[in-house]
């Protein structure tokens, strides 16, 4: 158990009422706008104090209505990535990652200044003033300054929210790793499906102020009730690979897993890292190999579960020991009759993958 | 001459002196909090530009004058009045120019986006850090502006002073002062000097505080 929630906030004709537990790890908190998730973790950061309630973290109580405590923000020890960045304007780089580790204790301190720069790439802009950065930049800028207050819980407010896809990559590749380098628990919220089924461990899904459902990421694409919720069309594979080769002036391949996927030509080195985006839509299923066909990705595997909502399938195909979802109609499910274990082929066009190499 | 320059800005001074804190903290207390009552303190805190400053004035002379009991606590710690010194000009000119520095600082607290507060506190800032490296620092422009322009407007300040001050050539006599007595005496060539200094004066603040600003924005974009 690593934070534990039993509040209740109201405010105009609003009222937020949860009642979660979270283990370690990454915790996605998913909903619609307005559901009450930025209220949420503002109860949990302390900006806001709930009516009344429980707030814990690792047992240690940091809000309590009836014991009347509640721990002020700064000594929480708890980190909040803004969607917006909220980087401090008047300081440069260097001094906005400074300022919270300046006042963390150092037996506290579990990264050293100059690893955390050299993580999320910062040194050469570390002399700079915040406000011409990109938004990738900021991003980085805002995690950076966040870890270096060596926080035991890190909030994070749609962090992805306003960067172009390319620029996300990065930043859930280092979330995902700082989570497992450091141990570092993580919240994270979001509206995006697709960096809940890529990045977080288990999901509680709130709307209207309450909790809908909790458990496992997959519960997005099977529990019917969540479903009015979800952006079925956006949902993307976020996949983590390796650059392998680079096959012409147009074209590289990435090995995801056993999988090797034919890209759009990526401009990092064979051997290096990255994340691509695969569209649920854009995946075309079939049950014989294709073949006279242009599409230059074709990948073997089985359907390993069927998740059915109202007027979309999504099948959970296992291709070499990757997981992959792909979106049909309910339709195009009944017509091909697949079932689970069924082995099909997977087609994909090289430009349907889009590499999120972006810093 | 230079006497007269020198005290004329050593009132100015003075009172502006006065104001910085309390116009930080009236600042702070209606641009960042959600008090009560704040409309009634924003009245109250810009009457002194709404009334005539001779209006000002007189409130100030029941306030501190001889039979007040401001006036009796400094016959008994100093064996002095206030009224007539150029305490009284200072406490004169600050009244008068305080609505508008604390207008200008209202208006830059108001425009600091909390969620930069926020994120200071949960990288472990108390208020007191937050307010002095964060709040204060992002105000910087609107602090100059109101200091600024409450020192102009000390420095050319009139008719409450008149009023709790006189017009004692030597000891409370400034430049808006000088140049009255010299039109009123037709000493046009005298009252002509004058008004040139207080031009230079006015143009050397501007000038200041445009340089300020170009710093401070300099500073935040390298």
């Amino acid at each position: 158990m690593v934070l534990e929630i039993d509040i209740k906030k109201e405010y105009n004709e609003f009222q937020l009422l949860i009642d979660a537990v979270t283990e370690e790890g990454i915790t996605g908190i998913f909903g619609p706008s307005a559901s009450g998730k930025s209220t949420l973790l503002n109860c949990i950061a302390g900006f806001e104090k709930p009516d009344c309630g429980l707030i814990a973290l690792n047992s240690e109580i940091l809000f309590s209505s009836t014991g009347r405590i509640s721990i002020p923000t700064e000594r929480r020890r708890i980190g909040y990535v803004h969607q917006h960045s909220a980087l401090f304007p008047h300081l440069t780089v260097r001094r906005n990652v400074e300022f919270g580790f300046n006042l963390t204790e150092n037996s506290r301190k579990v990264v050293n200044f100059q690893e955390l720069i050299s993580l999320f790439r910062l040194q050469n802009i570390m002399d700079r003033g915040v406000t011409n950065l990109s938004g990738g930049e900021r991003q980085r800028v805002a995690l950076a300054r966040s870890l270096a207050a060596a926080p035991e819980l890190l909030l994070l407010d749609e962090p992805l929210a306003s960067l172009d896809l390319p620029f996300r990559g990065f930043i859930l590749e280092k979330l995902k790793e700082v989570s497992r380098t450091l141990g570092l628990n993580m919240i994270y919220v979001s509206h995006s499906i697709s960096e809940m089924m890529a990045l977080v461990d288990s999901v509680i899904v709130i709307s209207d102020g309450k909790k809908l459902a909790e458990g496992n990421p997959s519960l997005l694409l099977n529990n019917g009730e969540v479903a009015d919720y979800v952006d079925y069309s956006s949902l993307e594979n976020i996949l983590q690979g390796t650059v392998e080769e680079h096959l012409s002036s147009t074209l590289s391949a990435v090995s995801v897993g056993a999988a090797k996927l034919v890209t759009p030509k990526l401009t990092l080195d064979i051997g290096d890292p990255i994340n691509v985006s695969i569209k649920a839509a854009d995946i075309i299923v079939s049950k014989y190999l294709p073949s006279g066909i242009s599409a230059r990705n074709v990948l073997k595997g089985f359907v390993s579960r069927t998740n059915k909502s109202t007027n979309f399938t999504f099948l959970d195909c296992d291709i070499g020991g990757v997981s992959l979802i792909a979106a049909l109609t309910n339709h195009s499910l009944v017509e091909l009759g697949i079932e689970n274990g069924d082995d099909i082929f997977l087609i994909l066009k090289a430009t349907s993958i889009t590499p999120m190499e972006s810093l | 001459m230079v006497e007269l320059i020198l005290l004329s800005i050593k009132v100015a001074a003075v009172a502006t002196l006065i104001n910085i804190p309390i116009a930080v903290y009236i600042g702070w207390l209606i641009g960042r909090r959600n008090i009560r009552g704040k409309l009634i303190l924003e009245t109250v805190i810009s009457l002194p530009l709404a009334l005539p400053p001779v209006v000002t004035g007189y409130f100030l002379l029941i306030l501190v004058g001889r039979e007040s009991a401001i006036g009796q606590i400094s016959q008994f710690l100093f064996g002095n009045d206030i009224v007539f010194t150029w305490v009284a000009s200072a406490i004169a000119a600050s009244v008068v120019s305080f609505p508008l520095m604390v207008r200008a600082i209202i208006v830059a607290m108001q425009g600091v986006d909390t969620t930069l507060e926020r994120s200071a506190r949960s990288l472990g800032a108390g208020p007191i850090r937050t307010f002095l490296q964060i709040t204060l620092p992002l105000c910087y422009n609107g602090l100059v502006a109101g200091i600024l322009l409450g020192f102009v407007r000390a420095i050319g300040e009139f008719g409450a002073t008149i009023v709790v001050a006189g017009n004692i050539p030597g000891r409370t006599q400034t430049i808006p002062l000088a140049i009255y007595s010299k039109v009123q005496l037709g000493k046009d060539s005298e009252a002509i000097n004058l008004i040139i200094i207080s031009t230079v004066l006015a143009i050397i603040t501007l000038i200041i505080h445009h340089w300020l600003i170009v710093r401070g924005t300099r500073k935040s974009q390298r």
